[in-house]
C-alpha cells in the first residue's frame, strides 16, 4: 500500500515536474482562453510628431524640399515635373517612355550614358528617369560620401541629356519587344484592355505604342518633349538623408541655380470621358486555363468631396480580407485566389473604378455575374454597421502608416506641391474619414458608381467558359487584340550616283523597247477589258473586268464575279463602291488609286525621267526567274520596286502591300509578259501577281481601247 | 521614391519566375558565413550603430527572438521564419508546405468560429466524408460512379454543416481593423515566412493572434482554400507563359532534390490531400525550434519578452525536423526544355552550385552579378548595348533556395525577331572569355564590394525589410550577425576565387537550358526576305 503510495505521489511529482519543464504542451492541452483577442484593452497609441521638411523656393521658380535623417549613411532625393499625354503625338506614342529611359541610358555630353553605368557602379549609386503620364521623375541615391558628385550628375542628366542615337535605338529594341510580348501575360492584356474601354482606344491616355509610332521617333522628338517637360519653373525637388540642410542648399544652388526659367505654357490638361456605354468586352487568349475578369467604369479625383466615403468603400468591397468580394468569391467558393477592387480615385486626373477575379476558365461566367452582384449591392444598401467598422477602422487605424518612415513625409509634401493639393491635405482627409458613415458611404456609391453603365471585359479560353459570354445580358463586343505588324522593311539600297544612273538607263532602255516615252505619254484615256482568274483560300474563283482610267487618277472599274457585279469608282476627289444593292463610299479609294497610278506604265513609260530609279546590286526573284531590280526613291509606296527582264523590257513591278482585314500583307510581284503593239506602243497582254512568292492572280488582256471618249460623271458616285 | 528604369531589374523578374511569391527570400539571399580572416581591418559600413541596437533571447522552448528598437513613428513590423518549405513536400502531398501559409489564417478555436463546440465535430465529419470519398476515387476504373457521386454529395453537405459555424475571415479582419498593413506570407522552398506591420498599441493584440495561430490553429475551410490555392496555380504557372517555361525548367534541373517538385504542388496531390495530412505536417514543422521571429519598431524590449513568454511559449518545444537527407546526383548532361508556345522567346539556363553554407558561395554570387548584375555587367554590355540581341541579360545565384545545394542562372529576354538559341550562345562566349582571355579586373570587382555596402543599407531600410533580413539569417545561418558580416567576406575576395568557382560549374554536363520558342516568330526569321 505504502509502497503504491509512494510510487503514485512519486509518479503525480514527476508529471508535475514534467508539466513544469514542458508548460508549453499543458498549457494547450489545458487552456486556449488566454488567446482570445477579443478580451483585450488596446492602449493608447504613443504620440510621434513626425520631423518635417524644409521648404523653399529657388529663384528660377524651383520649389525644394530637404530633410534631414542620419540613420544610415546614404541620401536620396527625386525632382518631380508635370507633363501631359497630349506632348506625345498620336503618330509617336511610346516617345514618353522612350525618352525618360535614354535621359538616363543615353546621359550628358559630360557623362555619356555608358560612362555613367560604370561610374555609378562602381560607387554603389543610382540615377533614373521616367516620363509617365501625367508627370515624369528623376531620382538618385547614394553613399554619403558621394553626394556632391552624384547631385552634380543628376542635375546634368535632368538638364542637358544628349539623347544620342544608338541609346534611342537601344530603347527602340526594348519597345519592340515590348509590344511584341504585350499579349503573352494575362494581366497585362487585362488591364490594357481596361484602361481602353474607359478611356475610349484613341484617347490620349490610352494610346498603345506600336511598331509604326516607335520608329519614326528622333532625338529632336526627345529634345522637344524634354524642353516642354525638364523646366525649373514646374520643378518640384525633394531629397532625403545624411546631409546639412545649410551645405544641401549650398550645392542645390550650384547646380541648378542658373538654370533658367524657360517661360513656355504648362503642358495642357487631357479631358477623359465622364461614362461608358455598357457591354461586354471579349479579348480571346487560349493559352490559359484561367479566365480575368474585369468590371470598370471612370473613376473620380482624389480631391474629389466623396475621396474619404470611397476608400472606406474599396476597403469594404474589395480592399483586403474582410472585404466583400474575397469573402464571397474567394473564402466561400474557393473561385479565385486574385479578387479585389479599385475605387477609381486618382491625383492626376479621374481614376478608373475597378472590380476584378481571376477564375478557373469553368467558372468565368458565374464569377463575373458575382462580381456584378457586388458591385450593384454596395449602391443600393448600405454596409452593415459591422462591415463600416472593419472598412473604416482598417483605414483610420493604419492611418499612422502614413508616417512610418520620415521620407514619407517629404516626398508626399513633394508630390502635393507639384499636383496643386494643400500640403495638409492628408489631414484633412483624415478629418473626413472621421465623418464617414454607411449612408455617406452608400451616397457616395450612388454618385460614382453606375452598375447600368458600366464595361465587363473577360480575357481566355472561351471553349472552355460555363455559359455563353451573351448569358451576362449585354451586348458583347470582340476585342481584336491582333498587334499590327511592324512597316515594312525593305532591302537596303546603296543610292550611289552610279547606282543612279544606271537605274535611269534601264527605264529609259524599257521606254524605248515600248514604243517610246512620247507614244505612251500620249495616252490620255484607257479602257481595259481583261479575263482573270484568282486563288483565295485555296480557291481559285474566275472573272472579268473592265476598267477605264481618266490619267492619270479617274478611274471606274467592273468586276463580274460570280456571285454579282461590283462597281467602284474615284473622281478625282472621293471613292466610292456598288454591288450587290447597295452602294457605298470608299474612303480608302483615294489613297489606293493614287499608289495605283504612282506604279502605272502609264507613268512609268510615259514620265521616265519624273522618277529617280536606283539600280540594285542583287537581282530580285520572282516566280522561279532573277530580275534586274531598282527602287523608286520617294514613293508614295513602300519598296516600289522596278524589275526588268535580260533584254532590258519591263518585266514588271513589285511593292509592300500593307494588307486589310481579309489580306494579310504581302510583299507584292506583279510581272507582265506577252507585249503587243496596240497602236504607237507596245502593251503587256499577261499579267500574274504574287503575293510573297506565291500566285494570286493570272490575268489576260482581251481587248485595249486607247483615248477613248469618257465623260467625268462616268467617274462619280451614282446617285443610287 | 526615384522611378525605376523601363526595364524590371532581376528581382522584379524573379517575382515573376518564381511560383510563389519568394522575393523576400531572394532579397535576403546571402553568402556563407565565414569568420573574417584575423588581422583584417574592420570595415566601415555605416551599420555598426544600428548592429549595436539588435537585441535577442530564447524562449524555454527553443524559439528564438531578434527585437530592434525603432521609435521614430508609432508602428512595428514582424517578420516570422518557419524553416520549412515546399522542399519539406513529399510526393503525393506536394503543395501542402504552401497550404500551410494560407490557412494561418484561418483562425483558432476563439477566433473564426461562432461556436467552436459544435463545428469540431462537424469539421471532423467533414474529414471522415473526405477520406470515404476519396477512398473511392483511389479504386480508379473499378471505382463506383453512383458511389462517387453519393459520396461527393456527402462530402459537400459536410462542408456546408461545418460552414455554417465559420466566422468567415474573421482572424485576418481583426489584424486589419486594427490597422494592420502588409498582411501576407510567402512559401519559398526553404521556409514559410509571415509578416505585417501594426500600429504599436496593438503589440499584445498581435501576440495573441499570431500565437494563437501557431498554438491553437482550426484549419477550417480547408477544401474551398484548397481550391483556391489551385487557382494560384492556375494563374502563376499555368496561364503565364514564363510561369509555364520556369516550372518545367526547375522541374528539369533537379532529378532528386525536392527543390524539383516546383513548389506550388501537382494537380492531382492538390485534388487530393486532407486536412489531416496538412494538421500532421504542421505538428512535425511548426515547433518552436524550427522557427525565428523577428520585431522592429515601436516595441520595447522588455514588454516584448514578456508578451513572448506569455503567448509563445505554448508553442511546442518537439525537436525540429531533420534536414533533408537526399543530395542532388551530380548532373552528368546536359538537359534542355523546349517549350513551343504562341509567347515570345526566353532563355533560362541554370548551373548546379553548392548551398549557402558552402565557403565559396560567396564568390559565385560575385560572378554572377559581374557577368549579369545590371547596366554594368559583362553579359549587360554585350547582348542589350553591343549585339543587340537581347533587352535583357542577367545572372544570379540561390534560385530555387540556398539551404540545399542549388542554381546559379541567367535569365536571358532576347530582342524581337532574335533567335533564343543565338542568344544563348552569345551569352556562353561572353561567359567563357570571363574565364580565358578576359578575366575580370580587379576594378570590376572592387566596384562589387562597394555595391553590396550600398545594397546592405537598403535592405536595412524600414522595418519589415529589417526584421526580414535579420530573421533569415538567423535562420539560414543560425546567427542574425552575419547579416552584417557579409562585407567583410566579400572583401576578401580575389579575382581568382570568381574565376576558380566559374571554372568549377560553367560546364555543358551541369546546365539545364529552358527556352520558350516561338514557331510562328521562328517562321518569320526564315521566311524573310
Amino acid at each position: 500500500m505504502t509502497v503504491r503510495v509512494h510510487i503514485t505521489r512519486a509518479l503525480s511529482l514527476l508529471a508535475i515536474a514534467l508539466s513544469l519543464a514542458t508548460g508549453a504542451r499543458m498549457a494547450r492541452a489545458t487552456d486556449v482562453s488566454v488567446y482570445d483577442p477579443k478580451k483585450l484593452v488596446t492602449p493608447p497609441i504613443h504620440k510621434v510628431t513626425p520631423a518635417q521638411p524644409q521648404r523653399f523656393v529657388l529663384p528660377n521658380g524651383a520649389v525644394v524640399f530637404l530633410l534631414e535623417n542620419h540613420e544610415l549613411p546614404v541620401v536620396s532625393g527625386v525632382a518631380y515635373f508635370k507633363s501631359s499625354p497630349a506632348l506625345v503625338p498620336d503618330d509617336r506614342v511610346g516617345l514618353a517612355s522612350l525618352a525618360g529611359e535614354v535621359m538616363r541610358s543615353g546621359g550628358t555630353a559630360t557623362h555619356p550614358g555608358d560612362a555613367l553605368d560604370d561610374r555609378l557602379a562602381a560607387i554603389g549609386a543610382a540615377i533614373n528617369s521616367g516620363i509617365g503620364a501625367d508627370q515624369a521623375n528623376g531620382g538618385f541615391r547614394c553613399l554619403t560620401e558621394n553626394t556632391s558628385e552624384v547631385i552634380g550628375t543628376w542635375a546634368d542628366v535632368l538638364r542637358h541629356p544628349a539623347f544620342p542615337d544608338d541609346k534611342i535605338e537601344l530603347a527602340k529594341v526594348g519597345l519592340r519587344r515590348t509590344i511584341a510580348s504585350r499579349n503573352d501575360e494575362m494581366v497585362g492584356l487585362l488591364t490594357r484592355t481596361a484602361s481602353q474601354a474607359v478611356y475610349g482606344k484613341k484617347n490620349k491616355y490610352a494610346r498603345e505604342a506600336e511598331y509604326a509610332t516607335v520608329e519614326p521617333i528622333t532625338k529632336a522628338d526627345c529634345d522637344k518633349l524634354h524642353a516642354a517637360v525638364f523646366v525649373p519653373e514646374r520643378a518640384v525637388l525633394a531629397i532625403y538623408g545624411d546631409f546639412k540642410t545649410a551645405d544641401m542648399k549650398t550645392l542645390l544652388a550650384a547646380k541648378f541655380g542658373d538654370w533658367k526659367a524657360s517661360g513656355t505654357p504648362a503642358p495642357p490638361a487631357v479631358e477623359t470621358p465622364r461614362t461608358v456605354t455598357p457591354k461586354l468586352l471579349f479579348a480571346p487568349k487560349d493559352d490559359v486555363t484561367q479566365s480575368g475578369i474585369v468590371i470598370t467604369q471612370p473613376g473620380s479625383r482624389a480631391d474629389d468631396p466623396d475621396y474619404a466615403s470611397l476608400q472606406v468603400l474599396e476597403q469594404g468591397l474589395g480592399g483586403g480580407f474582410q472585404s466583400r468580394l474575397f469573402n464571397k468569391i474567394r473564402t466561400q467558393r474557393g473561385l479565385a485566389y486574385a479578387t479585389g477592387a479599385n475605387a477609381g480615385s486618382d491625383y492626376h486626373r479621374p481614376g478608373v473604378f475597378l472590380a476584378y477575379s481571376l477564375t478557373k476558365s469553368e467558372s468565368t461566367m458565374v464569377a463575373l455575374s458575382l462580381l456584378r452582384e457586388e458591385v450593384a449591392k454596395v449602391t443600393k444598401a448600405t454596409f452593415t454597421s459591422d462591415e463600416l467598422d472593419a472598412a473604416k477602422q482598417s483605414v483610420v487605424n493604419g492611418f499612422v502608416f502614413n508616417f512610418e518612415d520620415p521620407s514619407q513625409v517629404l516626398f508626399r509634401s513633394a508630390f502635393y506641391e507639384l499636383n496643386g493639393y494643400p500640403l495638409d491635405f492628408l489631414l484633412k482627409y483624415q478629418k473626413d474619414l472621421d465623418a464617414v458613415t454607411a449612408q455617406s458611404v452608400l451616397e457616395a456609391a450612388k454618385r460614382k458608381i453606375t452598375p447600368e453603365a458600366q464595361v465587363a471585359i473577360i480575357v481566355g479560353r472561351e471553349k472552355d467558359f460555363d455559359a455563353k459570354l451573351e448569358s451576362a445580358g449585354l451586348s458583347v463586343e470582340r476585342v481584336d487584340i491582333t498587334i499590327p505588324p511592324p512597316p515594312h522593311q525593305g532591302p537596303e539600297v546603296k543610292a550611289t550616283p552610279e547606282a543612279r544612273v544606271q537605274g535611269q538607263q534601264w527605264l529609259a532602255g524599257a521606254a524605248k523597247l515600248a514604243g517610246g516615252s512620247s507614244a505612251w505619254a500620249a495616252v490620255k484615256t484607257v479602257k481595259i477589258t481583261t479575263a482573270a482568274s484568282v486563288s483565295i483560300q485555296g480557291q481559285n474563283i474566275s472573272f472579268s473586268g473592265e476598267e477605264t482610267w481618266k490619267l492619270p487618277n479617274k478611274q471606274v472599274a467592273v468586276q463580274k464575279l460570280p456571285f454579282g457585279e461590283v462597281k467602284q469608282g474615284f473622281d478625282g476627289r472621293s471613292g466610292w463602291m456598288s454591288g450587290m444593292g447597295q452602294l457605298q463610299d470608299n474612303p480608302k479609294a483615294a489613297e489606293a488609286v493614287a499608289k495605283e497610278s504612282e506604279r502605272s506604265l502609264w507613268r512609268l513609260l510615259g514620265e521616265p525621267a519624273k522618277f529617280t530609279l536606283v539600280a540594285l546590286d542583287a537581282p530580285e526573284k520572282a516566280d522561279g526567274k532573277d530580275y534586274r531590280a531598282a527602287v523608286v526613291e520617294g514613293a508614295k509606296q513602300e519598296d516600289l520596286t522596278v524589275l526588268f527582264d535580260e533584254g532590258g523590257r519591263l518585266a514588271g513591278v513589285a511593292y509592300h502591300d500593307e494588307g486589310s482585314p481579309q489580306m494579310p500583307a504581302a510583299r507584292v510581284q506583279e510581272l507582265m509578259t506577252d507585249w503587243r503593239a496596240e497602236g504607237a506602243l507596245q502593251y503587256p497582254h499577261a499579267m500574274k501577281v504574287l503575293r510573297d512568292g506565291k500566285v494570286f492572280l493570272d490575268a489576260k488582256v482581251t481587248a485595249i481601247v486607247l483615248n477613248p471618249v469618257v465623260t467625268d460623271d462616268m467617274f462619280v458616285k451614282p446617285a443610287k | 521614391m526615384p522611378t525605376s528604369r523601363s526595364y524590371p531589374g532581376l528581382r522584379h523578374l524573379l517575382m515573376a519566375l518564381t511560383l510563389i511569391a519568394c522575393t523576400a527570400a531572394f532579397a535576403a539571399a546571402k553568402p556563407a558565413p565565414k569568420p573574417a580572416a584575423a588581422g583584417t581591418a574592420p570595415v566601415h559600413t555605416g551599420l555598426e550603430n544600428l548592429e549595436k541596437q539588435v537585441q535577442e533571447f530564447t524562449l524555454a522552448n527553443g524559439l528564438r527572438f531578434i527585437v530592434v528598437e525603432r521609435h521614430q513613428a508609432p508602428v512595428f513590423s514582424f517578420f516570422t521564419v518557419v524553416n520549412s518549405g515546399s522542399a519539406n513536400d513529399q510526393v503525393g502531398t506536394t503543395g501542402i508546405a504552401h497550404m500551410m501559409e494560407h490557412m494561418a489564417f484561418k483562425g483558432t478555436s476563439l477566433v473564426g468560429t461562432k461556436n467552436y463546440a459544435a463545428e469540431k465535430p462537424l469539421l471532423a465529419a467533414e474529414e471522415t466524408a473526405w477520406s470515404a470519398l476519396l477512398d473511392e476515387r483511389r479504386k480508379g476504373a473499378h471505382a463506383s460512379e453512383a458511389r462517387l457521386k453519393q459520396l461527393g454529395e456527402t462530402f459537400a453537405d459536410a462542408q456546408k454543416a461545418s460552414n455554417q459555424y465559420v466566422v468567415g475571415n474573421e482572424y485576418t479582419k481583426m489584424i486589419e481593423q486594427a490597422g494592420g498593413q502588409g498582411i501576407n506570407a510567402f512559401t519559398a522552398e526553404d521556409i514559410t515566412a509571415y509578416f505585417y506591420s501594426l500600429p504599436s498599441n496593438r503589440l499584445e493584440l498581435w501576440a495573441a493572434l499570431h500565437a494563437g495561430a501557431l498554438v491553437d490553429p482550426v484549419f477550417r475551410e480547408f477544401y474551398k482554400e484548397r481550391d483556391v490555392v489551385y487557382e494560384e496555380r492556375r494563374m502563376r504557372v499555368e496561364s503565364s507563359p514564363i510561369g509555364r517555361l520556369f516550372y518545367e525548367f526547375i522541374t528539369t534541373a533537379f532529378s532528386a532534390h525536392p527543390y524539383g517538385f516546383g513548389g506550388i504542388g501537382y494537380p492531382s496531390d492538390l485534388k487530393s490531400f486532407s486536412r489531416t495530412q496538412g494538421e500532421q505536417f504542421f505538428k512535425r514543422n511548426y515547433v518552436a525550434k524550427n522557427m525565428t521571429i523577428a520585431v522592429v519598431g515601436d516595441v520595447d524590449l522588455a514588454q516584448v519578452k514578456q508578451l513572448a513568454e506569455k503567448y509563445f511559449g505554448a508553442i511546442s518545444d518537439a525537436p525540429a525536423p531533420p534536414p533533408l537527407d537526399t543530395v542532388e546526383p551530380e548532373q552528368i548532361a546536359e538537359r534542355r526544355v523546349l517549350l513551343e508556345d504562341k509567347a515570345q522567346p526566353f532563355v533560362l539556363v541554370g548551373w548546379h552550385v553548392p548551398a549557402a553554407s558552402d565557403p565559396h558561395y560567396a564568390a559565385y554570387r560575385a560572378a554572377a552579378d559581374l557577368l549579369g548584375g545590371g547596366e554594368y555587367s559583362r553579359l549587360y554590355k554585350a547582348l542589350v548595348k553591343e549585339q543587340k540581341v537581347a533587352v535583357q541579360a542577367e545572372m544570379g545565384v540561390g534560385q530555387p533556395g540556398e539551404k540545399y545545394p542549388t542554381l546559379m542562372f541567367a535569365v536571358l529576354v532576347p530582342a524581337s525577331g532574335q533567335d533564343p538559341e543565338k542568344v544563348e550562345r552569345a551569352a556562353y562566349k561572353v561567359i567563357d572569355e570571363a574565364m580565358t582571355t578576359k578575366p575580370f579586373t580587379a576594378e570590376e570587382l572592387d566596384g562589387y564590394k562597394v555595391r553590396v555596402r550600398a545594397a546592405k543599407i537598403g535592405a536595412v531600410d524600414g522595418n519589415s525589410s529589417l526584421a526580414g533580413e535579420l530573421a533569415q539569417s538567423q535562420n539560414l545561418y543560425g546567427d542574425w550577425h552575419q547579416f552584417f558580416r557579409e562585407q567583410e567576406r566579400v572583401q576578401e575576395l580575389a579575382v581568382k576565387d570568381l574565376l576558380d568557382v566559374l571554372k568549377t560549374s560553367v560546364k555543358k554536363s551541369n546546365r539545364t537550358v529552358g527556352m520558350i520558342q516561338n514557331p510562328a516568330a521562328a517562321a518569320a526569321n526564315e521566311g524573310g526576305h
